[in-house]
């Protein structure tokens, strides 16, 4: 991508689980059969990252691991992902996605005091040290740590799929800024394009990520609701399940 | 029936909106709803992961109130003039759980009152910063709805096992309380009368937890676990074929 870059021998040493973007064929079928589950079996249109996590893991054939720092939860041999949803009016159109990357407190990692008067690059270069160190701490055990991310309609009839590298960042190559919220924005010096946001209050740390052109849509018909008492009853359900007491 | 009827004032012309239930004083077939409720999930995602926007929807399916998320998390559940926050916490054992830990918002006296954060400021007037954007959070959604209340589900890990407990939502008075740094650089906020420790706040995140105890008398619900049911039959009973599915591939 970078005319200035210099060519470099490809190494296969430790080849990842599949090439970046270019998902098992099976994988959009078995996240749209997932989704169709879901809308039918919750009765409202809801996927909460976990989900995502769980059902990414599936249509690759993964573990899913719940991680702390949220970097690695989903696992196959030497490759590790960490997994986002972005809700979209439509997907298919959206060009970039914040992505929110983690809680990067500088109070707490570095015993800084927060203020919005002083360089605002001193804590641009704080927040994204924390990010580095969590990547570095990941890929120290993986050859390969990516981010899934799904970025779903609020129907979810249509999805959108996309992964990328997860990396370190440069410092050096970036400024901040304190915007009029008092929110801290990393921009790249190169290109002066905005890509990050620090928010002083809550910690919370957000990545922009630019939607790849080859990323997969996948669209999905709406099933019918299941009926509850029904499948209740299939499963040999009565009120003898239940048992109720009012604790003195 | 009508608890509020005394105190209410006579009005004109004005449809009188309905009071939910007493307090903690659920409806009959509520347990047996919620139970359902929860051997349903369990059958159907296998997996006895149950969050905070779940126990809404189902706390208002089981009262047959409106679902209606919001941001400020304290109104989430609507029916008549009573809205609900509603909160879940996990327990070995709920039904001998006596206090829990509420995690009761993101109250940042940097957004909201624009002030430095620091371990060494004054912790009294940090705390009553916390308390004050709390209590205008209560304060704006009492302006909605004339009860408000936070309803509680403890939940075992299983999900066998849970307890539910309602509590008014109230504003504190913030000279009822005296606050301190811990040891580990959060706030700690204790009743002055009773040196009872009343709520955290962490710096770092801003998350603000409020310890509550749990009523004497709770509801306390045990169920069966389910079979999980079987996604393929479920899923070729509604009729699901790959045609369902339309995948595109961007290009370009």
């Amino acid at each position: 991508m970078d005319k200035k870059s210099p060519k470099l021998r490809t190494v296969h040493k430790s080849p990842p689980a599949y090439e970046l973007n270019k998902f098992p064929k099976e994988l959009p079928f078995i996240i749209g059969k997932e989704i169709v589950y879901l809308l039918a079996t919750k009765g409202k249109a809801n996927l909460i990252g976990s989900e995502w996590e769980e059902i990414f893991a599936k249509s690759i054939g993964a573990n899913w691991k719940d991680s702390s720092n949220g970097l690695d939860d989903v696992r196959l041999g030497n490759t590790a992902w960490g997994a986002k949803t972005v809700k979209a009016k439509n997907p298919s159109k959206q060009k970039d996605v914040r992505l929110i990357s983690g809680r990067n407190s500088i109070v707490y990692s570095f015993g800084a005091k927060i203020d919005t008067t002083v360089d605002p690059n001193l804590p641009g270069e704080q927040v994204l040290s924390i990010w580095n160190d969590r990547v570095t701490s990941i890929r120290e055990r993986f050859d390969h740590l990516r981010t899934i991310v799904l970025i779903k309609s609020n129907d979810l009839s249509e999805v959108v799929v996309f992964e990328f590298e997860t990396i370190r960042y440069d410092p050096e190559l970036f400024y901040w800024e304190w915007n009029k919220d008092n929110n801290l924005v990393g921009f790249s010096k190169r290109s002066k394009e905005h890509m990050f946001t620090w928010q002083p209050h809550g910690s919370q740390f957000t990545i922009l990520e630019k939607v790849p052109n080859n990323s997969t849509v996948i669209e999905i018909r709406k099933p019918e609701f299941l009926d509850k008492e029904k499948t209740l009853r299939a499963l040999g359900f009565d009120k003898s399940w239940i048992t109720v007491t009012t604790r003195k | 029936m009508n608890m509020a009827k005394s105190k209410s004032p006579k009005l004109r012309k004005v449809k009188k909106s309905s009071f939910a239930f007493p307090l903690n004083k659920f409806p009959q077939q509520f347990p047996y709803e919620l139970g359902k409720e929860l051997i349903y999930l369990l059958a159907t995602r296998g997996k006895p992961i149950l969050e905070g926007g779940d126990w809404e929807h189902i706390f208002a399916n089981c009262i047959g109130a409106q679902w209606k998320p919001s941001n400020v998390g304290l109104d989430d559940v609507v029916m008549g003039n009573t809205a609900w926050g509603a909160k879940t916490v996990k327990a070995t054992n709920p039904s001998s759980q006596d206090k829990i830990r509420l995690i009761s918002g993101r109250n940042s006296p940097t957004f909201s009152f624009g002030k430095k954060i620091d371990a060494g400021a004054h912790a009294l007037a940090i705390g009553n910063n916390v308390l004050d954007i709390y209590n205008k959070r209560v304060a704006d959604a009492q302006k909605k709805f004339k009860n408000l209340r936070t309803v509680v589900l403890i939940k075992s890990k299983d999900l066998l096992e849970v307890k539910v407990f309602e509590f008014k939502t109230v504003n504190y008075k913030k000279n009822l309380f005296k606050w301190a740094w811990n040891k580990r650089k959060n706030l700690e906020g204790f009743e002055k009368k009773t040196g009872e420790h009343r709520f955290t706040w962490q710096p770092h995140g801003s998350q603000f937890t409020i310890i509550e105890d749990v009523p004497p008398k709770c509801l306390v619900i045990k169920i069966k676990k389910p079979n999980t049911l079987d996604k393929k039959k479920a899923l070729s009973d509604l009729g699901v074929d790959k045609s369902w599915i339309t995948v595109i591939q961007k290009n370009g």
